[in-house]
């Protein structure tokens, strides 16, 4: 082996350690400056439900969450508080609708990508073919219960 | 690294001190026991005072002081309006508690009453469902008080579990029902003031206005009157808290330790007493998004919000409000669930000729027993044990029926009612698992009805209330 | 239908008047069983 075949060798194992310190490098940046979000993967039924942060290094806290009925997040709805070092937020109180939500930290979008939430309550029909069973059976037993301790006081 | 809202020597002292506190208490009240009855009845002759207060601490569980303002988060208005109505458990218990005394005034539980009544065959579902909610109240109680300890001061798991199940073995070993009912009284004034006073906090510094405006703007549905799920929930959560203390030997129990003439109006002023309470609890909950708390996990949003208003202060004040609610449905729990072993299994099928002293010694055993084996089962840590108390509605509704007509009607025999326990439980489960939780308790508690009613029809023999009166009693 | 600020504000104070109640109750009712010596 030449002189210049071991000078070649060394140089291309010292590139190869530098890129690899580089790519490590960004991958690492890349972890620490997002976050990746997941949220419920089917349709939420009673307007509450849970999103998840990954990846959270602590160099991101304090964060927050933003929700927009839009992909833009051109007009943000609310704007929700990660509470401590938790690694979950459970939101509350949506209407029927498709929702993005976003984490942010100084102002600086943080999460790879957005989520997309879709409400959908159940029927009120549904509802309220519920309710109504349930009372009627509740009635019947609230009548058993008075005519049954009328019964036994008649009887004492 | 975590910021808990208390930290973990101060909350260390609260629960050592407590547990030192309430056991000494047990002693001093247990110096009266002599009897069996003095143990597991108090006596049969327990004041108005301690039966309403009794009655509305042990309703007051924590799930009172955690459930109603999750289900508040989640649900809104309804949420908590909806929890309140459990309070027409302990309403509609009043008349049955008076029923009861009288029907059998030397019974000792409610599977006495069903064995009795219905016979071996019903006895035997009534038992699987009586231990079936048992141990599932018993285990995720224990295993709420630890995680609750520890989310809110970082104390160790399984320390602060130990600790609250070895203080409620401990003060009831020693004082019995007594010491139960006493403590009861004490836990209820506590649990009390400390909901008031964060609810007030709330109200004078947020305002009630600016929540409503809040919630109307961001999240509207919680304060929707026609909430789609929040609607389905009502009658559901009612059938499941009347199935609970309809069935339940703590409620039996209790009714058979007061005095004569005290049960009915006991199980009123509890269940009066006890209906603003969620709504007062709840009502933290809603003040959360005004605040700028969104919890991780919904069932933590009351603590989080009192003691992030209240500082050191309020989270000492959410820390023994909880301990308290948490202790005072437990040794409940504890105490009714060795009577049933006791009585049901021990004196009825086993030992039929045990002495009364025989009789007390089996219940303090039991009793260490039933504490050792609920710290067994909390030691996994396995948190989804909790959603074991969402399908127990199937279960415990399913007895609503059989029960209520059990202690007025006299038609109905007990193969049916056997029937209508076992195909309520099961048609309850299936719907829980194909339809959805919101139905368990509801179809459980239909079909059983129906089941009855079938029975009430073709069923000719008439029961006689003589044969509740077993010899020697 | 959202609930109105008057029914909200009532729905809540009351239930906090209520609840405040409770103790001065249950400390009536002792007092009154202790004095007639019908505790237990």
């Amino acid at each position: 082996m030449t002189s210049f075949q071991v000078w070649l060798k060394s140089y291309n194992k010292a590139l190869f350690a530098l890129l690899s310190i580089l790519i490590s490098c960004s991958a690492m940046a890349q972890s620490e400056d997002t976050v990746v979000l997941s949220g419920p993967t089917e349709e939420v039924r009673a307007g509450y439900f849970v999103v998840e942060l990954q990846q959270v290094s602590p160099a991101l806290r304090p964060l927050t969450l933003q929700v927009s009925h839009t992909k833009s997040f051109s007009s943000v709805l609310q704007t929700v508080p990660v509470m401590g070092d938790f690694n979950q937020v459970t939101l509350t109180g949506f209407e029927s609708g498709h929702y993005y939500i976003r984490a942010v930290h100084q102002q600086r979008v943080v999460s790879q990508t957005a989520i997309e939430v879709t409400v959908e309550h159940y029927p009120i029909w549904q509802a309220v073919t519920l309710f109504a069973l349930g009372a009627l059976l509740f009635l019947l037993l609230l009548l058993t219960l008075i005519m049954g301790h009328k019964k036994a006081v008649r009887h004492d | 690294m975590t910021e808990f809202a208390l930290d973990t020597q101060t909350a260390l002292f609260i629960i050592v001190g407590f547990a030192l506190a309430w056991i000494a208490f047990g002693v001093w009240l247990g110096r009266k026991n002599k009897s069996h009855e003095d143990f597991a009845l108090a006596g049969r002759n327990v004041g108005f005072a301690f039966a309403a207060a009794t009655a509305m601490a042990t309703w007051v569980t924590s799930n009172t002081t955690l459930v109603a303002p999750q289900l508040t988060y989640q649900l809104g208005v309804w949420g908590m309006v909806g929890y309140s109505f459990a309070a027409l458990g302990l309403l509609l218990f009043a008349p049955m508690a008076k029923r009861i005394k009288q029907l059998l005034p030397q019974g000792y539980t409610s599977g006495d009453f069903i064995r009795l009544r219905y016979g071996r065959f019903a006895w035997a579902v009534f038992l699987v469902i009586s231990v079936v909610y048992a141990f599932g109240w018993l285990v995720s109680l224990g295993m709420a008080g630890g995680i609750l300890l520890e989310a809110l001061s970082g104390l160790d798991y399984y320390i602060g579990m130990t600790i609250i199940l070895a203080m409620c073995v401990g003060y009831t070993l020693f004082g019995g029902l007594r010491a139960v009912i006493a403590t009861d009284f004490i836990q209820a004034l506590i649990i009390i003031v400390g909901v008031a006073v964060v609810a007030y906090w709330l109200i004078d510094n947020v305002g009630l206005t600016s929540i409503h405006t809040e919630l109307s703007q961001a999240h509207p549905q919680l304060l929707d009157l026609l909430f789609p799920a929040a609607v389905m929930f009502l009658f559901n959560n009612i059938f499941f808290g009347l199935g609970e203390i309809f069935h339940s030997n703590v409620w039996w129990s209790r009714a058979l330790s007061f005095r004569k003439d005290v049960a009915y109006k006991a199980y009123l002023t509890g269940g009066l007493l006890w209906l603003p309470i969620p709504i007062v609890t709840g009502f933290i909950a809603l003040a959360a998004p005004q605040l700028g708390i969104f919890p991780a996990s919904a069932d933590m949003i009351g603590p989080a919000v009192a003691s992030s208003v209240l500082g050191k202060t309020g989270a000492i004040l959410v820390f023994i409000v909880v301990f308290s609610a948490l202790a005072s449905s437990l040794d409940s729990l504890l105490a009714a669930s060795s009577d049933l072993v006791t009585q049901d299994i021990y004196h009825k099928l086993i030992k039929k000729t045990a002495s009364d002293q025989q009789l007390m010694r089996f219940n303090r055993y039991c009793l260490l027993g039933l504490g050792v084996m609920t710290w067994l089962l909390c030691l996994p840590r396995i948190a989804t044990l909790g959603a074991l108390l969402n399908f127990a509605g199937a279960f415990v509704a399913s007895t609503i029926w059989p029960i209520v007509i059990g202690l007025y009607w006299r038609r109905l025999q007990g193969t049916f009612a056997g029937i209508a326990m076992a195909a309520g439980t099961i048609v309850g489960l299936v719907a829980y698992f194909w339809i959805g939780f919101y139905v368990a308790a509801l179809v459980s508690c239909a079909v059983s009805g129906l089941i009855c009613a079938i029975g009430i029809v073709f069923n000719k023999r008439q029961f006689s209330w003589h044969e509740l009166q077993e010899n020697g009693q | 239908m959202i609930i109105s600020e008057t029914a909200f504000y009532l729905l809540v104070t009351g239930a906090l008047i209520l609840t405040v109640l409770a103790p001065v109750v249950l400390t009536g009712l002792f007092l009154k069983d202790y004095f007639s010596k019908s505790i237990w």
